[in-house]
């Protein structure tokens, strides 16, 4: 704990600012559930936006300061996932009137910005050859919104289990928003998430065949991917034809967030990993 | 429910059957004619049950854990297994089945159709790319021509050797490393052992502010002089004057003699061997020494019964016998310092530039040591290293490259070189077809193109500046991917504006 706490703190005051910002930001968020007052409102969207524009000018930073896309490492990545759940639950906040998340996604960012100190970058890591590509950005950038949305489909298959009884929930209640039915809600985050995980997928394959000769290698993380993408696809499957709603469609959410956990951490710790393309130093 | 499952089971027993009749061997003309009678009969005789959900479910419930059990093995085969892939290609049937099925209008069905049908597209660019492709390794060594390429299974280079229909000679091939980092380590004590918790660039201005220690470079110099004491001790010998490097041992007749102040017997010899010849030395633990004016040596213990806890990760003597005699010595040579072991008994040496030195205990031995009469000090420069000037919470430290680190309360710096890290690397080659040549030059991410192959630059050898790993592989089906990849992704939109309108309505 005492490490991660000084490599915490090592990464300087943008890092630790957004991760106060973040904490700040849910207390907010969690309060105008309570009190539904729209200055709190107000305050939760100025701290998290705060937090948000910090970790940006981090990423920036970094960026800047090496000259290289900052997704290298498992400690860059988690940064980078926070950002992308920051951005893809301020969309929805606006679109969908979905404040009541908002406590949820901001306590998430925070924990996951504080125990990204565990994998914190002790030497500056720089990109090797088959990394220098075009499409190493887009790559990871539709594998993580495709993270951020699923995790939101996951946080809401959550909800749905614990209080299905706001299921179907109309206007003015509780928190004086705009509910929507958790699991329609869920739904429709998966669809996205499914969307980009097919995109980054497809790039994905294009840039194997690019760098290594091979459009699939049957590496460990294609395949726990692969798995991840089967998992979803037969979610939306048993949505369409079997009309899967409610609780069995929650529970297979929670899987398949349990399984991109396996993708993006698990596969790092596989006894294949030490010979894998794909792993996270 | 019962019938998806008879049949998958069915399917799965007949190819795991027809794997093992087939062999890993056989003519791959004959593994085809197996695929299409699977394909056929499942397809003809069992659509209906091919498009059925529970089945589907199934399938890909099998496909995923078979893949996922494969993961925690570091070398599985499965993938070029006869039955792994008589399961894929039922997902390929399976899926056309479906496709066939469709009632569908409008957008959702175009969506549908694109997503489903792309599928497909990329079964059938997988299916061309397995029976015309193939893939091998080709080791190019600079100035050699070779036609001569190991077969490659999956990513594992086999010992079988293919003939490429054209030949490869390597011109060039360079390395372009990343410029090295030099960095200042933050160690934190944690118990008995220290963790590096940061790294700091030594760069003039760089700062660092944990709990408890503040860092602040202030000036990084290079060529700075690494700088040693020689003593040299001053003895009447047989009338004569005689002058002794410490440690090192002179002959005076037949006799040798040294000098290592306060020492009275010395059973540690160091012999060095350099292009000259062999000249010898003393030591002892706790006395450091100066050899050929270029190297740095200190004693710091003797284990004459050497053995290594690996648990404790620390050196010991197991009894006071000197059945394994050992030296542990502190080396700065070229502003490089590392710790390590002399053993005697073994035929065990250190080199540094062109310097062998070899260590033997010798518990009796007839060495002479002189107590000089008066000893002048003189100073050496062994090599130029980098010094890195740093503030610590408002204190002033000097820090030379990789040598001894800097201790604060629980923390710990220690300047060092990061290791190299290659940022790119390149061969040129000339290609030799029947009836043209070409020059190509081969990176990694831009593969060339050459009679129906690709060749891709794929590895280097860090200790051979000469050799460059190429892989060329032929793959038929890439463009039949790339159209199934296109559809898949406008399908996958065009769902996504389909539910969009739903969502709206």
């Amino acid at each position: 704990m005492g490490i991660i706490i000084h490599r915490f703190v090592s990464e300087g005051y943008l890092y630790t600012g957004a991760f106060v910002l973040f904490l700040l930001a849910s207390i907010s968020y969690f309060l105008h559930l309570k009190f539904r007052r729209k200055l709190v409102l107000l305050l939760s969207n100025l701290l998290f936006l705060s937090a948000f524009a910090l970790i940006t000018a981090y990423i920036a930073r970094q960026w800047i300061s090496t000259g290289q896309p900052p997704f290298k490492t498992m400690f860059q990545s988690l940064v980078f996932l926070v950002w992308n759940i920051s951005i893809v639950y301020f969309f929805l906040e606006k679109s969908e009137r979905l404040y009541f998340l908002g406590g949820f996604a901001a306590i998430f960012n925070a924990l996951t910005l504080f125990f990204a100190g565990v994998y914190a970058d002790v030497v500056q890591v720089s990109l090797p050859p088959a990394l220098r590509s075009f499409w190493f950005i887009p790559h990871v950038v539709f594998y993580f919104a495709g993270y951020a949305f699923l995790f939101i489909g996951f946080l809401m298959s959550i909800l749905y289990l614990l209080f299905p009884e706001r299921k179907y929930l109309g206007k003015d209640h509780w928190s004086g928003q705009l509910w929507k039915d958790y699991d329609e809600f869920s739904y429709r985050a998966i669809l996205f998430g499914y969307t980009f995980l097919t995109f980054g997928l497809v790039v994905g394959a294009v840039w194997a065949k690019v760098a290594w000769g091979n459009f699939w290698s049957w590496d460990p993380k294609e395949n726990w991917a692969l798995i991840t993408w089967f998992v979803y696809l037969a979610y939306l499957h048993l949505r369409y034809v079997r009309g899967w709603k409610g609780k069995k469609a929650a529970v297979l959410s929670i899987i398949g967030f349990v399984v991109i956990i396996i993708t993006y951490i698990g596969v790092n710790y596989l006894p294949s990993a030490a010979s894998a393309l794909h792993a996270y130093q | 429910m019962k019938r998806a499952f008879l049949f998958l089971a069915g399917y799965t027993g007949l190819s795991l059957i027809l794997h093992f009749l087939l062999g890993q061997e056989s003519p791959s003309l004959l593994k085809i004619a197996a695929f299409a009678f699977l394909a056929g009969i499942s397809f003809f005789p069992f659509r209906k049950i091919l498009t059925s959900f529970t089945f589907l479910a199934l399938l890909l419930g099998l496909i995923g854990i078979v893949v996922a059990i494969s993961t925690f093995s570091a070398s599985s085969t499965i993938y070029s297994a006869f039955w792994f892939n008589a399961l894929l290609l039922l997902l390929a049937v399976s899926l056309l089945s479906c496709v066939l099925t469709f009632r569908f209008r409008g957008l959702r069905y175009y969506s549908y159709l694109l997503m489903h049908l792309g599928l497909l597209v990329v079964a059938v660019g997988f299916i061309i790319s397995g029976i015309g492709g193939g893939k091998c390794y080709l080791s190019l060594f600079k100035g050699k021509k070779t036609a001569a390429c190991q077969v490659m299974k999956g990513v594992k280079i086999t010992s079988e050797m293919t003939r490429l229909p054209f030949q490869v000679e390597l011109l060039d091939f360079k390395v372009e490393y990343y410029r090295p980092k030099k960095v200042i380590l933050v160690y934190k004590r944690k118990g008995e052992e220290y963790r590096v918790v940061k790294s700091l660039p030594a760069e003039k201005g760089k700062k660092l502010n944990l709990g408890g220690l503040k860092v602040k470079v202030l000036e990084m110099k290079e060529g700075v002089p690494v700088k040693a004491v020689k003593k040299i001790g001053i003895a009447q010998l047989d009338g004569g004057k005689l002058e002794l490097p410490e440690g090192k041992v002179v002959t005076v007749g037949k006799e040798g003699y040294a000098f290592l102040a306060g020492e009275k017997f010395v059973p540690h010899l160091l012999i060095v061997r350099t292009k000259k010849g062999l000249s010898f030395y003393v030591i002892a633990p706790g006395h450091e020494i100066v050899i050929e004016d270029k190297l740095l040596l200190k004693a710091l213990n003797f284990y004459p019964d050497f053995k290594y806890s690996v648990r404790e990760k620390r050196a010991y003597s197991a009894s006071d016998q000197p059945n394994n005699p050992a030296l542990e010595v502190m080396v700065n040579y070229r502003g490089s310092v590392e710790k390590t072991y002399l053993f005697s008994r073994a035929e065990s040496s250190l080199t540094y530039g062109d310097m062998v030195i070899l260590y033997r205990y010798l518990p009796r031995n007839n060495l002479k040591l002189l107590q000089p009469s008066s000893v002048k000090k003189e100073e050496v420069v062994l090599a130029s290293s980098t010094r890195v000037i740093i503030e610590v919470n408002g204190e002033k430290k000097e820090l030379l490259l990789n040598d001894e680190p800097v201790l604060t309360g629980d923390f710990l710096l220690a300047f060092k070189e990061a290791p190299r890290e290659a940022k790119e690397f390149e061969s040129l080659v000339r290609l030799y077809g029947p009836s043209s040549q070409m020059e190509a030059r081969l990176k990694v991410n831009s593969p060339f193109s050459f009679m129906g192959y690709k060749l891709y630059q794929s590895d280097y050898d860090p200790n051979n500046p000469d050799f460059s790993g190429i892989l060329v592989v032929k793959e038929p089906g890439e463009p039949v991917l790339y159209v199934g990849f296109v559809l898949i992704l406008v399908g996958t939109v065009l769902n996504l504006i389909y539910r969009r309108k739903q969502w709206a309505s």
